[in-house]
């Protein structure tokens, strides 16, 4: 396969696009001290699809999103988003980065933290869409609050409604519930993917939880540590709009047994 | 209903110690110093000032006004300058050592050059008045413009935009901080640069008349200027910190940690830009001297070229003559101005490291140090020569004063750095103070100290200088009096090279050893 521009029709501007990864390797450093972080990942996400990555720590993980996202270039290989050069798509303001550390800047509230998103992205001011992102993931009466003045999952919560104020059609989230605590992190898991499914985006969500992964995903890829490549990709043909009920059905449990067996959580064999 | 106390108890405990501290010195004034022509009791300073009323504030009104001038434009240079490096990482070691050679020029000997340049009036006052807060503002800022947390650049770059918006939307924002704690040093900083201005031959002004008022061994006369010009500088001080706190920018995490631009991995280009950087930088300097000169039009005959100063110095047929006069005023200038900079240096940390022993004294010294730094010493120097005769011991402590001060707040400052968990670790074994200090507390005094060390050579320098240009006769700072009123403009031109030469190699040995000592005791300052 080789990279194919795609034609610019007005239809591709606001439709989800599809996201290729072509043999792409990532080294940090040289000689001695190099380390390869990602190694010959082959990739293609499906337009209006969710994909969650998942894999142990340092495998890699933030490094191939980063390089999805134009933030570093492949050390060889290549990436396209609607057969198009990742800055290129980021210049429009098309994608839309949740990072693994908040980064707000400290001086703006978190209303307008959020709205920042927009004047980056060279989109109008919309304070009521900020109100209404704010609320979502339950930031209301917080508007006006610094970041020194938030929690930790506050602050990762107003990431995300910074993520999502640009409308982007590529949505790359970096563990973005990290820090939220159990509770609100189930309720953003199931109210947050009707926002990115209703206007219809592709997404690639990196996360440590198994079940969250599973739970909001279409598609799981396991990577391994060392080497750092894909070492799984598994289907998730659950039912949508996803709800709590599924967490506890049996092929719910079988998805997560089967990527805990590939990410190798098992049972030590007895003795 | 009872209304809020208008003073807590620890500001009242302040005030109390201050007027015991007056009255003290009125009395040893009035008593011990009566007849000796040193010491002024506060109340005939303050009779003095109100005499003098109109004389004094029309003085003043110039002074102040052409301190703020140079305060808007050195600071807008530094400003300017320091985006422009971190926009364009590649000028930065050759922006940097032009920045530090101009902050290395003797602003004494600098003076009478202006004043030839300028002819009469306020350009000379101006321009050191800019120069002196040039690079105090420039160094912090180029570290509070890089020193970004990389996540918020990932953002920016996120959304496809580039250094522009990373600029403007975060790190002019982010370096805020960095830049109010600069302006509050060069307030103060202004006013020490105008009155030298005005030292060097201007007709109105506080620093005119503190040398009419030394020059006619006017004691009280003397003492009521050096207090107003220390008001002032405080004050202005305090200003800028007000303005900062009423626009809530807090302060910055360090301040005056040297930036360095980042070393290139291959050996053989470290080798060639350890080797080349310097003689560009000398070369760029060489240059922009020449062509400032000529651009300006300047008549030879006082605006000396670097060729000039060679055949002067160097291929002239009376070169030797010139350089032996040369090295010997050098020599008797450094003679005084080394001993005193190691015991400015040395008496400020140990103080600092007291005052740490003694929680109680800190609280009520450090304040008083604070206020104190920003005091002009240099106008203190008339008083300091009135006090302790014109001998090579007057001068040591004129310098040592001098950097004194600084390195007093600065010390405080990096012992309040003293990570608190360390410390709670060190009382968990109930280590004796002593113990404390020297493991905990002195190596997280070190890097301001050096810090505090690098920026005192060129203070050294100037309060050698001044005091030698005013008063004792001797050293380099006579020899360039003496040459500027007999139109020596070869020797004058030659003074003012070598003592940016020595500042500079003064600078550059002390941000070795820096390098040297950090890395050893907090590698984490050593920025690669
Ligand atoms: N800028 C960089 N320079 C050098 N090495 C890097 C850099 N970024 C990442 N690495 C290295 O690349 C490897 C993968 O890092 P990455 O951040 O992609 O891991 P991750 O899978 O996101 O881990 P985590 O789950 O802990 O976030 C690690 O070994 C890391 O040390
Ligand atoms: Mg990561």
């Amino acid at each position: 396969m080789t990279p194919k521009r795609s034609d610019q029709t007005p239809a591709a501007e606001t439709a989800p696009p599809k996201v290729e990864a072509w043999a792409v390797n990532k080294v940090f450093g040289q000689g001695e001290a190099a380390v390869q972080a990602v190694s010959d990942v082959e990739l293609t996400l499906e337009p209006g699809t969710t994909t969650a990555l998942v894999g142990p720590s340092g495998c890699g993980k933030s490094t191939l999103l980063r390089m999805i996202a134009g933030l570093e270039t492949p050390t060889s290989g290549a990436i396209r988003i609607g057969g198009e050069e990742p800055h290129v798509v980021a210049r429009g303001g098309k994608l839309s980065v949740a990072f693994q550390d908040p980064s707000l800047l400290p001086w703006r509230t978190a209303a307008s933290n959020v709205a920042l998103a927009r004047r980056l992205a060279g989109l109008p001011k919309d304070p009521e869409k900020v109100q209404k992102l704010l609320s979502l993931v339950g930031l209301d009466g917080f508007e006006n609050k610094r970041p020194a003045e938030l929690s930790g999952g506050m602050r990762q919560r107003c990431a995300i409604a910074r993520c999502l104020a640009t409308g982007a059609r590529l949505l790359l989230l970096d563990e973005p519930f990290g820090a939220v605590d159990e509770m609100t992190r189930r309720r953003l898991n199931l109210e947050l993917p009707r926002v990115w499914e209703g206007q219809g985006t592709t997404t690639l969500l990196v996360t440590h939880s198994v079940t969250e992964a599973v739970l909001l995903s279409d598609r799981v890829i396991v990577m391994s540590h060392r080497p750092a490549r894909i070492s799984a990709d598994i289907a998730i043909n659950v039912e949508r709009p996803r709800r709590a009920s599924h967490l506890t059905s049996p092929e719910f449990l079988a998805l997560v047994t089967q990527i805990n067996a590939a990410l190798g959580i098992v049972d030590e064999p007895a003795a | 209903m009872t209304k809020p106390p208008l003073f807590t108890a620890a500001q009242m405990r302040i005030y109390a110690w201050f007027a015991g501290l007056l009255l003290a010195w009125e009395l040893i004034a009035r008593l011990a110093f009566g007849d000796l022509y040193i010491l002024s009791p506060p109340t005939a300073i303050l009779l003095r000032i109100l005499e003098d009323f109109p004389l004094y504030c029309r003085a003043l009104g110039t002074t102040v006004l052409e301190a703020l001038i140079g305060f808007a434009l050195g600071n807008l240079a530094a400003i300017l300058l320091a985006i422009l490096v971190v926009a364009l990482p590649p000028i930065e070691r050759l922006a940097q050592a032009i920045a530090l050679v101009v902050f290395c020029l003797p602003l004494v000997a600098t003076g009478p050059v202006l004043r030839v340049i300028y002819g009469p009036g306020w350009g000379p006052q101006i321009t050191l008045a800019a120069l002196s807060v040039y690079y105090t503002t420039f160094v912090p800022l180029v570290v509070g413009l890089r020193a970004v947390p990389p996540n918020w650049l990932d953002l920016i770059a996120s959304y496809g935009r580039g250094r522009m918006t990373a600029m403007t939307v975060v790190r002019i924002r982010a370096s805020l901080p960095y830049l109010v704690a600069s302006l509050k040093i060069a307030a103060p900083a202004a006013f020490l640069g105008a009155i030298v201005g005005e030292f060097t031959g201007a007709d109105r002004g506080i620093g005119v008349l503190s040398i009419q008022a030394m020059r006619s061994l006017d004691v009280d006369g003397t003492w009521a200027l050096a207090t107003i010009a220390s008001a002032v500088a405080i004050i202005g001080y305090a200003l800028v910190g007000w303005g900062g706190r009423l626009l809530a920018i807090g302060a910055p995490p360090t301040l005056l940690v040297s930036p360095k631009a980042r070393a290139p991995q291959v050996l053989w280009k470290r080798i060639g830009i350890a080797i080349g950087a310097p003689m560009l930088s000398i070369a760029v300097v060489l240059l922009l001297w020449q062509v400032s000169m000529d651009a300006l039009d300047l008549s030879r005959f006082f605006a000396k070229r670097p060729g000039d100063i060679w055949t002067y110095l160097v291929t002239g047929g009376q070169a030797a003559a010139h350089r032996s006069e040369l090295f010997a005023a050098l020599g008797a200038t450094m003679i005084v101005t080394i001993p005193g900079y190691f015991a400015g240096l040395g008496l400020g940390a140990v103080l600092a490291a007291l005052f740490c022993l003694l929680p109680t004294v800190e609280k009520i010294a450090s304040p008083v140090a604070i206020a104190l730094r920003s005091i002009p010493i240099v106008v203190t120097a008339p008083l300091l020569v009135l006090a302790l005769g014109r001998g090579q011991l007057g001068m040591l402590v004129i310098v040592a004063v001098m950097i004194f001060f600084p390195t007093l707040v600065s010390c405080l400052h990096g012992l309040r750095q003293a990570p608190g968990q360390v410390i709670d670790y060190f009382n968990s074994f109930r280590a004796p103070p002593l113990t404390q200090l020297f493991l905990a507390r002195v190596p997280a005094m070190l890097p301001s100290l050096f810090a505090a060390a690098r920026m005192a050579v060129p203070m050294a320098v100037l309060a050698a200088t001044v005091a030698e240009w005013l008063a004792t006769g001797t050293g380099i700072g006579n020899l360039m009096a003496l040459t500027s009123s007999t139109s020596n403009y070869n020797m004058l031109w030659s003074c003012v090279a070598i003592l940016t030469l020595v500042s500079v190699t003064g600078y550059m040995l002390v941000a070795m050893l820096e390098r040297r000592v950090l890395s050893h005791f907090a590698p984490e300052q050593v920025i690669q």
